[in-house]
Parts: C-alpha cells; structure tokens; sequence
C-alpha cells in the first residue's frame, strides 16, 4: 500500500510516514534545544524532491507548532522569560529587515554565495566547537566555574562594557540584571545573521543567551523558543501572502509529528543537565557543519542547480 | 414589378435540370464516400492516438499515474512517442565551480529558453536507427534536437555550452521530467497490413498540472513525419486543487489560517501531553 499524498503546492508526493518522521525528530530536537529545527528540516526537505521556496516557507508553518507546543510546555514549567525574549524578538526584527539589506549589498558585489557558506561554517564551527568543549570542560568538571572565580579577579572587558551600558532591568525568570539594550543589540545580531544565512536563527540565538547574556540553560530553551514562535508566524504570514510558498497539507503532516516530539524534547530537556544538553546540541551543530564543510570540499555529481535551490 | 428575362424559357428549364444534376451528383458522391469510409477498412495511418488515461487527475492521494498511448502506424515504419509541452519554459540556473582549486560553489548563473517543463520519449528502435541528426532536430526528437532549439544566455564556446546543457538535463532526469526510452515502445503486426505499437510511460507526481502534446512520429528509409497528434491534461481535483487555488488566489486567508491550525494543534498537544503527565503522576 502506497503512503505517500500529493502535496498541492509543492506539486509532488511524498511518503507520509517519512514526513511524520521527519517532523517527529525535528520536533523532539526542537522542544529539547530551543532550536526551530529549520537548518536542519529545509535541506531534508529538499533532498526528498520538495522545492526549496516551498521546503523553506512550509518549515516555518510546522515550526510554528513545534515552538507552540513547546513553548507551552516551558512555560508550564516555568522555564519561559518572556520579557527578555519580547526585547530578544523586537532586537530580531530589526535585524531580519536590516539583513536583507546586507544580503542585497553581498549579491552586488559577486561572490555572495560563498560568503554565505562560509560565514555559516564558520558561525556553525566556531559556535559549536566552544559549546563542545566547554559543556565538556564542565561535565568532566576540569573548567574552572564562573562561579569559583577569584573575588578580586578582574572581569572581562565583554563583563566591563555590559556593567556600563544604561537602562538595566532585572529579568526575574533569568535571574539577571543587565541593560535592555544588551537583549536588543544582541537580537539584532542574530536577526541579521539568520537574515543572511536564510534560518530562523535558533542554533545562534542559543548560545548567545547561553554566553553572552548569562542565562540558565533550561531557561533559554523556552525564551528561545517563544521568539521562534513569532518570527515564525511573521515568516508564514508573509510567504503565504507574498510568495504563496506554503504547503497546508506539507506542513500538516511535518506539525502533527513536530508538536509530538516537542513535548517528548521538552520533558526530557528537563530531565537533562544544563551541561549535557549543551553537548549534545553542540553536537549536532558540529555534524551539520561537517556536512556543509563536505559540500564545499566534494566534487557536485551535477555541475548545474536550479536558481533558488 | 417586371423581371428581365436574361434567357428563354427553355434555357431556365435547361438551366435548372444541369443544376439539379450537379447538385444531385454532389450530394450522391458526398454520400458514396461516407458510405465507402464508413464500411471499408480505414487505412492504418488514419488510426486515431489512443493515450489512456488522456487526463490525469491530482487528489490528495495521487502518487503519480502510468499512462498507455497506442495506436496503429504503417507496416514499414519505426514509431517515436514523445509527450511535452515544448519550449516554454524559463530556467535560471547556478552553475558550480571550483575556487581556489579546492572549494565547489556556486560560480556563475545562466539561463536557458525554450526548453519543455516536461519530454518523454519512447522509440521502437535506437535514436540513430530512426534518421539523422537533421531530421530527428527537424522533429524535436532526442536531447540533441532540445539543445537546437533553446537558447542559451549569456552563451558561451560551443562546448560549454553544451556541457551546461548536458548538466540540467541530467538535471531533469533525475526529477524524472525527461527520459528517452529507446525501444520502450513495442511494435506488433495487426492483421490489417499494418503495425500495432504501444508505449507505457509513467507520470511523475511532480509534474506541473499543464497540457502536454502527445506526438505520434514515424520514420521509414531515412525519412519520417509527424502522423498525428493528441492531447494529454494533468490537472488538480478534489481538495488538492481547492488547496492550491486558495494558496493562490486568497494568500493571506490561507497563510493566516495555515497558522491558526498550526498554533491549535501545538497548544492542543502541548495541554493534552500536559494532561497526561498529569494523570500519570
């Protein structure tokens, strides 16, 4: 018996057991990490003959219920900072506009493409690799702990220059008191990244709370996952309109497997050590940049692609 | 009111009985030749094109569809299929290269003109039994006569360009939307002096809802010609076409509703695994 169903949109058919599957394991990724998934989702999306415009706008379709069920479930545990994560969102909005700019002003100078390539490998190497050994560091208990530093250390000049910025609001969920701005600039930074890079942002936006604004790491899943929600919707609402890129029932298939593995990642995230979880999400990170690495290093079987793929 | 005689009486009378002749032996050779059509043999080139089914249908749980096209040709003759929608399609293509003797990425784009979204090909024999490279062009049979009829840009030496071209239609293969089957379609006497053929292809379910011309071509000693010609619908029903035409036709209805759905069901699963966890403690 054939399981596969046309996609109206995409104008193919594909395997809705593969599809489920592929949403389950996205999803679970997602409600564990904080992260959409979309770096991950929308090549698989493509390599199974699901054209990418249509690969790229339905994710975001799924994504938004996979962040839904798992921002829900954070938030139940009350593992959401929602004020740090408006700032966070307001920030990547900004960022978004001004990175397609950038990427405008990259594809007039030439050679976009692999600027492109490579700021992801490097942003995906360089993230990954500090995140590695770092959670390892811990794990083994061989890093020297923020917490254990000598009292009359001096702080880092990043530590000097966050103490001086205005406007410090105390965000209770993280635990923390810094400048509004420092959320702000620092969503910007990812909305222009993920702007560039053509993913919701996720993978940057982690480590990010995680290094630079000190937040607890169950605490940024759910804050990560509440922006992604968002950005999310925007992105749908926009391709739906403008594009007319989305897949119902494509996205359909992948949420009703996305919303299940984001509950199943979201329970055992809280069964999981800040450090363990860092590992592992440090991990894929690094399979995914090999995997691009592999892309520029591996000869193409075809020397012609289609112009949007 | 007077009305001028031009002739004589007798010459109406002669003119009307030639008239009446004329149209008489009309009138009866017309019916002779329906009636003669009707009872004797029809030549075997007159044999209509069979493509069954001549629609395919798209609903939710299409996965492609085989399509049989048949027919009779001439005793003598080789037979070609070839089902496309030629020369309309725009492709802008990546081309991939190396940088720096070591990185492949993407180093320029072309675009090509005139090329079909769709062509399948079956032929009773190789391509290079059926005629020459003139004639197979001249009837937009085989890759070759594809490569002659687009258009190339920003074109380039002869044999980039043909290497780039060679490039999409591996391309296209590989999707399934080009294929030359060489003896894919088989020949059999049909007991009338002619020759039976049939030609299976099979639809892929990413082609493009469209018409698509099914073309019956026949070559003999060196020679050939199009015999006739027919066509094939691909078209969306059901729910999938509703699906597609609200996507197009109603993009911030659907887009807001897509979300909707999507922000139910996570907050539905989120509440009911809630519950769940709930119940299990």
């Amino acid at each position: 018996m054939d399981l596969s169903i046309y996609l109206p949109v995409a104008e193919n058919a594909v395997s809705i057991p593969l599809l489920l599957g592929l949403g389950g394991l996205v999803g679970f990724l997602s409600g564990m990490f904080g992260v959409g998934g979309g770096f991950l989702m929308t090549p698989l999306l493509i390599m199974i003959g699901i054209p990418p415009t249509v690969a790229c706008a339905s994710d975001s379709n799924q994504i938004v219920a996979a962040s839904a069920s798992g921002t829900y479930a954070h938030a139940k545990a009350g593992m959401v900072d929602f004020k740090m994560g408006t700032l966070m969102l307001i920030g990547g909005i900004v960022g978004g506009t001004l990175g397609v700019y950038v990427i405008k002003f990259l594809r007039a100078i030439g050679e976009a493409d692999l600027l492109i390539h490579a700021t992801y490998v490097l942003m995906l190497g360089g993230v990954g690799s500090y995140m590695f050994f770092e959670s390892l560091g811990d794990l083994r208990g061989t890093r020297r702990s923020r917490l254990n530093r000598k009292p009359d250390a001096r702080p880092s000049i990043y530590a000097r220059i966050v103490a001086r910025l205005p406007w410090k609001v105390h965000f209770s969920r993280s635990n923390i008191t810094i400048s509004a701005l420092m959320p702000l600039l620092l969503g910007v930074l990812v909305g222009v990244l993920a702007a560039i890079m053509g993913v919701g942002g996720g993978f940057i936006m982690v480590p990010i709370m995680v290094y630079l604004l000190r937040m607890p790491m169950h605490v940024v899943v759910g804050t990560s996952l509440f922006q992604i929600l968002f950005t999310c919707i925007n992105v749908t609402v926009l391709q739906a309109t403008i594009n007319h890129t989305v897949d119902f029932v494509l996205a359909l298939i992948l949420l009703a497997g996305s919303v299940v593995g984001a509950q199943i990642g979201a329970r055992l995230s809280e069964r999981l050590k800040g450090d363990q979880l860092k590992i592992l999400l440090a991990i894929i990170v690094l399979v995914v940049c090999v995997q691009m690495l592999l892309g520029f290093l591996v000869a193409p079987d075809i020397l012609v692609g289609f112009k949007g793929g | 009111m007077h009305t001028p005689k031009l002739i004589g009486e007798g010459g109406v009378a002669t003119l009307n009985r030639r008239a009446f002749a004329i149209v008489f032996s009309l009138v009866t050779a017309t019916l002779a030749l329906v009636a003669a059509a009707s009872v004797s043999p029809r030549p075997a080139s007159d044999e209509p094109l069979l493509v069954d089914p001549p629609v395919v249908t798209a609903r939710l749980f299409y996965h492609g569809q085989p399509v049989r096209v048949s027919g009779t040709i001439p005793a003598g003759h080789e037979a070609a299929v070839v089902i496309s929608d030629e020369g309309q399609s725009h492709v802008a293509l990546k081309i991939k290269g190396r940088i720096w003797g070591v990185l492949w990425a993407n180093v320029g784009e072309m675009t090509l003109d005139s090329v079909p979204s769709l062509y399948l090909a079956a032929t009773s024999t190789d391509l290079s039994n059926l005629g020459d490279a003139a004639l197979l062009e001249g009837m937009t049979l085989g890759y070759d006569a594809l490569q002659s009829r687009s258009q190339i840009s920003p074109v380039g030496a002869a044999a980039e360009d043909r290497r780039f071209f060679m490039e999409f239609i591996k391309l296209k293969e590989r999707e399934k939307l080009y294929a030359i089957d060489e003896g894919g379609v088989s020949l059999q006497p049909d007991g009338a002096g002619g020759l039976r053929f049939s030609g299976d292809f099979f639809f892929p379910p990413d082609v493009p809802p469209d018409r698509f011309d099914v073309r019956l071509l026949i070559f003999a000693e060196g020679g050939g010609k199009l015999l006739a010609s027919s066509d094939l619908v691909v078209t969306q029903a059901g729910l999938a076409a509703g699906i597609s035409t609200l996507a197009r036709e109603r993009g911030l209805l659907y887009g807001l509703f897509s979300v909707m759905v999507a922000l139910a069901a996570g907050l539905i699963t989120g509440f009911v695994f809630d519950l769940g966890s709930k119940g299990g403690h």
